[in-house]
């Protein structure tokens, strides 16, 4: 892969390319399924590739290939400096990252997670089988999946740069469906971790269960202006899908974000803080430097409830005439985009998860939602389903809520936050604690 | 290309295999998205590699790689047995493949010009027009991205049994995506074209329509007020109907989701599940079809699905696996997003058939509704039944006539009430394309019908 890089960012200055950057990622995938029961399909995926950048004359162009023949070597470089030569616009640069990432990342690579054997996945999946079958009686259905995998990542630049990290990655995801009296349900929940004995399979299980099969007897609930706790998933699905998007500076920049022209002001809670964090040890969206090679730092986005800072990238940086925050991210086959690494949220006044509920005259708890996909970054608004919820009558947990959606835009969300639980709780990437929301629409 | 696919399958025949296919992919892409006039990213490039699929003890194994060399593919499907050995220790029950006649052919795609092999300032050139007609077309625009991407697909599906298909597939897409803005309010609108034909097919897109008119409806939403959230009798369009029948019905007619217990539709073979309005097709022959095939990732032909005649449920959509099981005939709908993933069971073009009502005899009896275009996406509960979508655009229907535009409307509910509830079905047809996501595949899919209304219906709104 290294020799390859070598090649063809080589072969890219002697063709009229001004800089050029090679990032190239090798992964071996392991994964197994469980449906109705049943093991599936358990399957091995090895994948490499390369993607070459190159500079001519300001403008960026890129191409990709997973052959490292000479040949390919030929076709990337000739089509990545014809790309660059289409950009007539704002997509520059004066040169790739330089400067050797010194942060070291501890526990994102572990190598018993790397040489983990397919029997072991295969048989602590029949463990989550056998845990739903004695924890509930009620279950119709169980599906699961348990992957593992082991990616190492290598980035060799024209400025000098050649670096490189590997990082593994456990996951895990339980799925049930309940029935009783011709009732159905169903539940799910998931984790990751970059150790896979990190993954806690009888705690997922009983959590998609609990929430099964206590859907099985759902009430209807009047709907209105209602004060609503937000679980760590449903609050996750808010977060990905109408808030952090419109944070990506190249969303701000071309008008796709509500945020835009809004730094420095108070939006939020002002006891609200959300953090960007690619450093935390053993985070499942740790690193040591970016896609781009720019060294990984922990970023207050909301402090105090105001907004404090975008994600950037090399170009959009360079746009703002700003330093790139190191949030590229890209797999071989495309140009870097800005993401999110671990985001962390912190709300001030803290409470248990049972005062919280105590506090509710009449409300809901929204355990997940359906949807959330469909929010609109550009302006911060949402209507979704809820996909599981509780219904709360003076100040007591009461049974699964039948249908209802709830509505509006995040930052409004975000301004009505009362109480935070104590207990946060990592929902993939995000490390996110309940939330109290004093007024959120509820229509049913 | 050839050569591999008998290697790879007389490995995996040693190794102890009962059954195996492989599937060898080359695919050239160029991909450009381009935002307010800047090209944003762009995706130029070529994947090749292979994927194998066994059958040990009844279970099943799969190796994928982009290393082609004999070593390699040797130890990778060694993995593969191994996996499906040790699956097979703890399976009930084994896995058998309904049998199908084995096929020898060569699929040549329709086109003339090969879309990986022009000049990229044609690409350009198709970015640019798209975009100066939605900024000539209104003047509150404060964003339009346009994407265009083109793909040749060489492939070659062989199987233990003896089929081997050879298929060359060529597939362009436009898109496009606008955003007006006015005091403080926002609205967007996405539209979309693609078929699977070559650089040729961008002209019958007519991307400078296709883009004004998004600019335009995004304008006219800048207006829309908020929903009043409640039942109404609602009207969705073809667009919408299409992500409807796709979302809520076709993928609880998966047959993997019938035999896994995560279908409403489960057992309901004959029974009524629609209104006497409802006939539903999923059909992989639509020439216009962006989820179109000739065969199936399993190498079986495929067909027109007849999936709900006049309400009655009539079919599912199953691949060589779940027709066994359940008894019936494989109907070629086993898909794989590439050779990375092995094939699952997927719909292909999906869609309400056309009635005999015109738009103005639905709208005319309404006193109060919604009538709700397009989708900003949707998501499904197959299991429960549950639905939600979110419309790009919708009005408010009083007294038999639209008045005002919406904004944030979605739309929820079971489809099996839903579908009893369709009280009238519209006689025009409209096709869309869109991606369909399921087993973190993504695969074309073409979704389809007419205007559709439905009484009783849950609407969203916001505060």
């Amino acid at each position: 892969m290294r020799d390859f890089a070598e090649l063809v960012i080589n072969k890219a200055l002697r063709e009229g390319a001004d800089h050029a950057e090679a990032f190239a990622v090798e992964s071996d995938r392991l994964s197994v399924e469980v449906e109705k029961w049943e093991p599936k399909i358990g399957t091995a995926y090895t994948d490499r590739g390369l993607g070459l950048r190159v500079i001519v004359g300001g403008a960026v162009g890129f191409a990709y290939t997973t052959s490292f023949t000479p040949q390919s070597a030929e076709n990337l470089v000739k089509r990545a400096i014809s790309v660059a030569k289409l950009r007539r616009g704002e997509i520059s640069l004066e040169s790739f990252a330089s400067g050797r990432p010194k942060i070291r990342v501890e526990g994102i690579y572990d190598e018993d997670t790397a040489s983990i054997p397919a029997r072991r996945l295969i048989d602590d999946l029949k463990g989550v089988v056998d845990k739903a079958r004695s924890t509930s009686d009620k279950l119709k259905s169980l599906s699961a999946s348990i992957s593992v995998s082991s990616s190492r990542v290598l980035i060799v630049n024209s400025e000098g740069l050649e670096v490189g990290y590997s990082k593994t990655l456990a996951s895990a995801y339980v799925s049930v469906v309940a029935e009783e009296g011709g009732v159905t349900s169903t539940g799910y929940d998931y984790a990751s971790a970059c150790r896979y004995a990190d993954l806690d399979f009888a705690g997922l299980t009983e959590k998609a269960v609990d929430t099964a099969v206590s859907h099985l007897k759902r009430e209807p609930l009047e709907g209105g202006t209602l004060t609503v706790i937000l679980e760590p998933e449903a609050l996750r699905d808010l977060l990905v899908y109408a808030l952090l998007p419109a944070t990506f500076a190249n969303n701000v920049q071309e008008g796709r974000s509500f945020l835009r022209n809004k730094l420095g002001r108070e939006l939020f809670s002002a006891k609200l803080t959300i953090i960007d964090d690619a450093t935390i040890p053993s985070g499942v969206g740790s690193r040591p430097f970016d896609d781009e090679g720019v060294e990984s730092r922990k970023l207050t986005i909301v402090r105090n409830g105001v907004l404090n800072a975008y994600l950037y990238d090399l170009i959009r940086a360079r746009k703002d005439s700003v330093e790139s925050t190191g949030h590229a991210a890209r797999g071989y086959s495309s140009e870097p985009r800005i993401a999110f690494s671990n985001v962390v949220l912190e709300f001030g006044d803290k409470a248990s998860l049972d005062e919280m509920i105590n506090e509710v005259k009449r409300g809901l708890v929204v355990r997940s939602l359906v949807g959330a996909h469909t929010s609109n970054p550009a302006t911060g608004s949402f209507s979704v389903a809820v996909n599981h919820g509780y219904i709360i009558r003076n100040g007591e947990l009461g049974p699964a809520v039948k249908t209802a959606m709830i509505a509006g835009s995040i930052a409004e969300i975000l301004k009505e936050i009362k109480l935070s639980s104590r207990e946060e709780v990592w929902r993939g990437r995000l490390k996110l604690p309940y939330l109290l929301i004093g007024r959120i629409s509820v229509s049913t | 290309m050839s050569g591999i696919t008998d290697e790879v399958l007389s490995i995996a025949l040693e190794l102890g295999a009962e059954y195996a296919d492989v599937r060898v992919e080359r695919r050239e892409l160029v991909s450009l998205r381009m935002s307010n006039r800047v090209l944003e990213s762009v995706s130029v490039g070529e994947r090749f590699g292979l994927g194998v699929r066994v059958l040990v003890n009844g279970a099943f194994g799969f190796f994928t790689a982009n290393k082609a060399d004999k070593d390699a593919l040797k130890l990778g499907i060694e993995r593969a047995v191994k996996m499906a050995r040790s699956s097979a220790a703890v399976r009930r029950e084994k896995v058998a493949l309904a049998p199908v006649k084995t096929v020898t052919d060569d699929v040549k795609g329709d086109f003339k010009v090969n879309p990986v092999a022009v000049d990229l300032e044609e690409y350009m050139e198709l970015l640019i027009a798209g975009h100066d007609a939605a900024k000539e077309s209104s003047k509150v625009l404060s964003n339009v991205t346009t994407m265009a991407e083109g793909v040749l697909l060489e492939k070659i599906i062989a199987t233990s049994e003896g089929t081997k298909i050879r298929i060359v597939e060529p597939r362009v897409s436009y898109r496009v995506y606008t955003v007006a803005s006015s005091e403080g309010r926002m609205a967007a609108i996405m539209d979309a074209k693609g078929l699977i034909k070559g650089f040729e097919a961008f002209k019958a897109f007519k991307i400078e329509e296709l883009a004004s008119d998004a600019a335009q409806r995004a304008e006219k939403m800048l207006d829309a007020r908020p929903t009043p959230g409640g039942r109404f009798t609602v009207i969705i369009d073809g667009a919408l109907t299409g992500v409807f029948i796709h979302e809520a019905l076709g993928h609880a007619a998966e047959g993997d989701h019938v035999l896994a217990g995560e279908s409403v539709l489960e057992g309901k073979l004959g029974e009524v599940v629609g209104s006497e309005h409802v006939t539903v097709y999923d059909d992989s022959t639509l020439e216009e079809g962006w989820g179109s095939a000739k065969y199936d990732d399993e190498g079986v032909p495929t067909r027109k699905r007849l999936l709900i005649d006049r309400g009655v449920l009539k079919g599912y959509i199953l691949n060589r696996e779940s027709a066994h099981k359940l008894g019936l005939e494989p109907n070629g709908g086993a898909r794989a997003e590439s050779y990375a993933h092995p094939p699952i069971v997927r719909m292909s073009n999906t869609y309400i058939q056309p009635g005999d009502w015109s738009f103005e005899e639905m709208l005319e009896d309404i006193k109060k509704g919604v009538y709700l275009k397009g989708s900003r996406g949707g998501q499904v509960d197959p299991a429960k039944g549950t639905f939600q979508f979110n419309a790009q655009e919708a009005f408010l229907i009083e007294n038999g006539e639209i008045t005002r535009p919406l904004r944030d409307v979605s739309l929820m509910g079971h489809v099996l009430e839903t579908l009893k509830n369709i009280d009238a079905v519209g006689k025009d047809f409209t096709l869309r394309i869109g991606t369909c996501g399921k087993a973190n595949q993504g695969v074309p899919a073409g979704v389809g019908g007419p205007h559709v209304r439905i009484v009783n219906a849950l609407v969203g709104g916001a505060i």
